[in-house]
């Protein structure tokens, strides 16, 4: 299972070992990790699993589609590194991936 | 009255919701005075356009026009249960709000727009939220193991410590019959228990009373727990919700003293020397054998004074001075030893080798060891 680091708008961290398969959202909400909400439960039509993902990590993650980048507009505070993270699958890669989140999803 | 009577502008007014008709590039045509109350004006906004009041905000890539044009489209759109918009209310506040839309053809192309404001909702929302997750929280950090079932006995939930227990990964719990968990010898009785306990007219019985129960992990290991259940019913759903702790650590412990006990008292049942345990009180803890030979058959001793047992001297004054003085000694830390005269069962007198030492765990005194040997083996007194 790769580990993924969670890291919190005030820079707390969480490193969570996330199956192969699930998403950087299920991850997160599976865990608990305050940060990331996924209201719709990953159908990609709430915004409120909104993250960063750094340049570095970005060639490990599938792109956003059309679908995505359409309801990232929701977001608040988006920026070039944003991405909905129940869009984003995780696979074996991925391990050490880090993954900022937003001061808030509303 | 017919339908056909009513103006479209009235039907507009009268819609208790905020309501507008706009044009394909957001030019307001109608609206009605359950807009200007959401917007805290004293009029519905006419012939302004609707970003006025649903600008981009924060949010620097929305494009609210063409979220509602599209939404007029897909009605049915998904995103539409879950995102909101921003009202600006002309104090400078901002309110989410929820956006339907639709299409009207009049000549050209309009769209009719319902606005609900949802702030006290995300509100409630929220707290709910909080709640939920607070509790949530605390189940996830909790010691001890705890695995909810539904009325059919399936795991719905189990905690991170249930899956340690247990030796599951995260989320594999969940779904498994209870019956999983359950070592194969005990399957039946298991079930012909829980039966019970469902039928049970008082399942309160098992309800904070901590039972002893074995289970299987996943690697087939059986462990020993302390479970206690409750029955939950939300909405007429049942959930059995049981906390258990691993016995293992403490069963360990308790075999370990069950061992040294019987070292202890295989030790001292078979002294030749009478020995006897005190409490820092004076009362008898302890006796072996070789002491109640000293006592008269079926004397009671454990519980009793030891100053006040037969076999001290025939003036219990003066035995209850010297004894007393030996245990103050003691209490500070100091054995006693001296030779003793006492009296045997058949009233004969007999000079022995008294002491008294004390057992200290941690700095405290938490018992005396008397002792009582032949002359012979003492030392001579006042060595
Ligand atoms: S969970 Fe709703 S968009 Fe990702």
């Amino acid at each position: 299972m790769p580990k993924v680091t969670y890291v919190e708008d005030d820079g707390t961290t969480h490193e969570i070992d996330v199956p192969v398969g699930t998403t950087l959202m299920q991850g997160a909400v599976g865990h608990l990790i305050p940060g990331i909400e996924g209201d719709c439960g990953g159908l990609c039509a709430c915004a409120t699993c909104h993250v960063y993902i750094s340049d570095e990590f970005v060639p490990l993650c599938n792109s956003a589609d059309e679908l995505e980048s359409g309801m990232l507009e929701f977001a608040f505070d988006v920026r070039n590194s944003s991405r909905l993270a129940c869009q984003i699958e995780v696979s074996e890669e991925m391990e050490g991936i880090v993954v900022q989140m937003p001061l808030r999803q509303y | 009255m017919l339908l056909d009577d009513i103006s479209a502008s009235q039907l507009l007014e009268r819609v208790p919701e905020p309501m507008l008709v706009m044009s394909s590039d957001g030019f307001i045509v109608s609206a009605n005075d359950a807009l200007a109350h959401l917007l805290e004006t004293d009029a519905p906004p006419l012939a302004t356009n609707v970003t006025q009041f649903l600008p981009e905000t924060e949010r620097a890539r929305l494009n609210p026009l063409a979220w509602m044009r599209r939404w007029a489209e897909t009605p049915e759109a998904p995103e539409l249960e879950y995102v909101h918009l921003i009202c600006r209310i002309a104090r400078g506040n901002d309110r989410p709000v929820r956006v339907r839309v639709g299409r009207l053809l009049i000549d050209d192309v309009y769209y009719l727009v319902l606005l609900h404001d949802i702030t006290q909702e995300q509100t409630r929302q929220h707290q709910s939220r909080q709640a939920h997750r607070l509790a949530a929280r605390i189940l996830a950090n909790s010691a001890d193991a705890i695995v909810n079932v539904n009325a059919e006995f399936t795991i719905i939930y189990a905690n991170p410590s249930a899956e340690i227990l247990f030796g599951y990964g995260r989320g594999e719990l969940v779904d498994k019959p209870l019956s999983a968990l359950v070592p194969d010898r005990f399957r039946e009785s298991h079930e012909i228990q829980m039966a019970k306990f469902v039928k049970a007219k008082a399942p309160a019985r098992l309800m904070g009373a901590r039972v002893e129960v074995a289970v299987v992990t996943k690697s087939g290991k059986e462990i020993p727990l302390e479970a206690s259940i409750c029955k939950v019913t939300l909405d007429q759903t049942l959930v059995y919700s049981a906390q258990l702790r691993d016995l293992t650590v403490r069963k360990a412990a308790q075999a370990e003293l069950a061992r040294s006990t019987a070292s202890f008292h295989t030790v001292f049942d078979h002294a030749l020397q009478a020995m006897a345990l005190i409490s820092p009180t004076g009362s008898v803890l302890e006796m072996n054998p070789a002491a109640m030979d000293l006592l008269p058959p079926g004397q009671q001793v454990l519980g009793s004074s030891f100053s006040e047992l037969p076999f001290w001297s025939a003036d219990p004054e003066v035995t209850a001075n010297w004894l007393r003085d030996a245990m103050a000694q003691c209490q500070r830390g100091r054995a006693y030893r001296s030779p003793v005269n006492m009296r045997m069962p058949d009233g004969s007198q007999r000079q022995l080798d008294f002491s008294l030492s004390p057992i200290a765990r941690e700095g405290e005194i938490f018992a005396m060891v008397a002792e009582a040997r032949e002359m012979s083996e003492a030392v001579s007194p006042g060595a």
